[in-house]
């Protein structure tokens, strides 16, 4: 896959970089980003599918969602597209701020097509929720360098456990989602 | 690191002369900027021209000499090494610091002409 | 009589005071966390009443001495004092609306909020308000300025910069009274001091301590009672504040949850090691650095005495470096700091090391001078101190002599793991 991405975005000088994240979990399956560019793939990929999963509850929310969506950010310094290429996955593109607009959704169509025909099927895995709750709060808690440790102290779930979330007994993993919620100061998570 | 493209280059006969921007990584974001300039230039010329444009000094620091604007920026320069360092006040929002730094940058960059 | 004129330094303890309370300088980045950190051990309302009463006694302590170093005498006179006291500290500009029964209090500028906006407010929502320090400042210069007892007056903070509301209000109301404690004043903290011994490096090591001192006298609230100094936002503060709030919140998880304990104290070195990261960090990569010293060299055995220095500096007190073998083991030692002669005065004598902060700092000395590319100008973000404390070369620490704990001194052994 990596490989074929390589190939595909050889012919588009103005693009940055090119992320695919699996669903629904935010992780990344495939990547490239040019010479010199210094990106967490992991890091974007999962904000990325994070952005699409908050759009399209956003969007539902208003009764206007479709499978067709796309969120265009403009920002100082780049051009970033997001879009579902289909249930499992979402691409996000990243382009030169100069790029002019046409030419990137000329672009994007292309290569997006010809990445979604690369694509498996996939069987998406029931992985466990308190996993899933560490892996939220490795991402979006404020120093997530000492997560673990706060997560431990206010759930009252020892370090030992908290070594394997996926392990945690229903009423721990319910402690550690209202911890979780508290330390990100929200209501629920959105997993 | 952010770099803007290098300056033009100063007019003949002085030396010629290319510098950069660059975003410091600082705890307060987009605060700090920096560039570097050879330890060979003018000092003390640069230092009486920043105050021409109305920069006012401010006690120096060991061998850093500081500059501030009238909101609070500042400039600091430190003609041992060449570092000189432009802080945005801390009060300009996050999304205009960098336009604050390089007003900054242009600011100096004019002092530096012949 | 100017704020500055009540500064004392007991030089060869690297200790400072103000009208003889200690007070000690931490930027933002550990205040916050420290903050967090109790309020994750005793939870949000708990964490903010201990945060509050600490607050309150520690600035009782300090301008209790203010005013009667100033002869100060009028309620206005002393509101005035106190609230100029508190902006030369960095803590912000507050303006207080008080009678004998309480009052308000409003603030546009605070340390606690502005910062917590600055570093979190794009990543997390915060319902609670983050300036107990200002509340406990305010309930304290309302209480001296009319006279009153301890815990006559009570604040609270009801709408706050960190929650999103345009500036910081207080309710001042009447509280129950208890009685006070006998302040930790420069000759509480002269008992639990021995005198200070040289380390390696010592003529270095003391000569750049020195000239960190001395700027740092220079160094006082802007016009918002903000101090912008090296990246960060630094504050003078009150190490009885740190204190009662540390030892409270242990002894709590103790007391109430033996197993959080090894949690709690955990959190309390990696303060440590948040403070040596983010504030030595930055004040190594500054142009006043650069300007006081010159450029870094990235030698571990320079940038382990420039460390040690950057501790005298802001107050920490007479660290030295004992023993230091690059890569395999550092050896701190402590003539003084500020941790000890608050828990022997408040609690008697500990019985296991009780100085968290120095521990977790004492590590992170060591990754800083041997790991961190100083000449490559690091970027010092959330991502590298990840990566810095979690991959190796990994080290642990330990307090080999407290004392709190009734040793002549204290130790802290940095190992290879």
């Amino acid at each position: 896959m990596d490989r074929y991405i390589e190939q595909a975005v050889a012919e588009i000088p103005q693009l940055i970089g090119i992320f695919v994240t699996a669903m629904p979990d935010s992780l990344l399956f495939s990547s490239w980003v040019r010479d010199g560019t210094a990106w967490s793939a992991e890091d974007v990929a999962a904000y990325f599918g994070d952005l699409v999963r908050a759009n399209r509850e956003g969007l539902k929310a208003l009764g206007s969602w479709s499978s067709e969506m796309q969120v265009t950010i403009e920002s100082a310094e780049s051009l970033v597209v997001l879009r579902e290429l289909s249930s499992d996955f979402v691409a996000g593109c990243v382009f030169e701020r100069t790029a002019p607009l046409g030419m990137v959704r000329l672009h994007l169509k292309r290569l997006l097509e010809r990445i979604t025909h690369v694509l498996p099927r996939v069987q998406a895995e029931d992985r466990p929720r308190g996993l899933r709750i560490m892996e939220f709060l490795d991402r979006y808690a404020p120093d997530p360098h000492a997560v673990a440790l706060r997560v431990s102290l206010r759930a009252g779930i020892s370090l030992e456990e908290l070594r394997l979330p996926g392990s945690l007994t229903p009423d721990q993993v319910q402690r550690l989602e209202e911890t979780a919620c508290k330390i990100l100061g929200v209501k629920q998570l959105s997993l | 690191m952010t770099a803007m493209p290098a300056t033009p280059a100063l007019p003949e006969p002085g030396p010629r002369l290319s510098c950069a921007l660059t975003r410091e990584i600082t705890c307060i974001r987009s605060l700090a900027w920096r560039t570097d300039l050879p330890a060979a230039i003018d000092w003390p010329r640069l230092a009486a021209a920043l105050e021409a444009a109305g920069l006012v000094r401010r006690p120096p620091v060991g061998a850093m000499q500081r500059f501030a604007t009238t909101r609070g920026d500042e400039l600091s320069l430190i003609p041992t090494t060449g570092r000189v360092q432009f802080r945005v006040h801390y009060t300009v929002p996050e999304h205009e610091r960098r336009f604050a730094a390089e007003r900054l940058f242009r600011l100096l960059y004019h002092a530096l002409r012949p | 009589m100017p704020i500055e004129d009540l500064r004392e330094l007991l030089a060869e303890q690297s200790l400072t005071f103000l009208a003889g309370i200690p007070y000690v300088y931490h930027c933002h980045h550990y205040n916050l966390f420290h903050d967090q950190t109790i309020d994750d051990a005793l939870g949000e309302t708990e964490g903010a009443r201990v945060r509050t009463t600490a607050a309150h006694t520690a600035f009782r302590e300090l301008l209790g001495a203010v005013f009667a170093a100033t002869g100060a005498t009028t309620p206005a006179e002393r509101i005035s004092l106190a609230a100029e006291v508190f902006a030369w500290m960095g803590h912000g500009r507050i303006s207080l609306d008080v009678s004998s029964t309480g009052g308000r209090a409003r603030a546009p500028s605070l340390h606690y909020g502005f910062a917590w906006r600055e570093k979190y407010g794009a990543r997390v929502k915060r319902d609670e308000p983050s300036d107990a320090v200002a509340a406990g400042f305010a309930a304290a210069t309302a209480e001296l300025a009319f006279d009153l007892a301890a815990d006559a007056i009570t604040a609270t903070e009801t709408r706050c910069l960190a929650t999103r509301d345009p500036e910081c209000e207080f309710a001042l109301t009447p509280g129950k009274g208890h009685l006070s404690r006998p302040p930790i004043d420069e000759a509480t903290v002269r008992r639990y001091v021995i005198p200070a011994i040289h380390g390696v490096d010592e003529d270095r090591v003391a000569a750049i301590a020195a000239g960190l001192l001395e700027f740092m006298r220079a160094v006082q609230g802007d016009e918002r009672g903000l101090v912008a100094a090296f990246n960060v936002f630094v504050t003078a503060h009150l190490p009885g504040y740190y204190n009662e709030t540390v030892y409270e919140a242990v002894h709590h998880v103790e007391r109430t949850a033996p197993a959080g304990v090894a949690a709690v104290e955990a959190l309390m070195r990696e303060a440590g090691q948040v403070c040596v990261f983010n504030t030595f960090g930055n004040v190594l990569l500054s142009p006043e650095w650069e300007g006081l010293v010159g450029p870094l060299s990235g030698v571990p055995t320079d940038m382990m005495a420039f460390c040690t220095a950057i501790a005298r500096g802001l107050g920490f007190g007479h660290w030295l470096i004992h023993e230091y073998e690059p890569r395999k083991r550092l050896v701190i030692q402590a003539t003084s700091n500020y941790e000890a002669p608050f828990y022997r005065a408040r609690y008697g004598v500990a019985k296991k090391p009780r100085s968290y902060f120095v521990q977790g700092a004492s590590l992170a000395m060591m990754l800083l001078s041997e790991t961190v590319p100083w000449t490559d100008r690091p970027q010092l973000t959330n991502a590298y101190y990840i990566d810095l404390f979690r991959s190796k070369p990994r080290y642990r620490v330990e307090q080999t002599r407290c004392t709190t704990r009734g040793d002549h001194l204290s130790e802290y052994v940095v190992e290879a793991l």
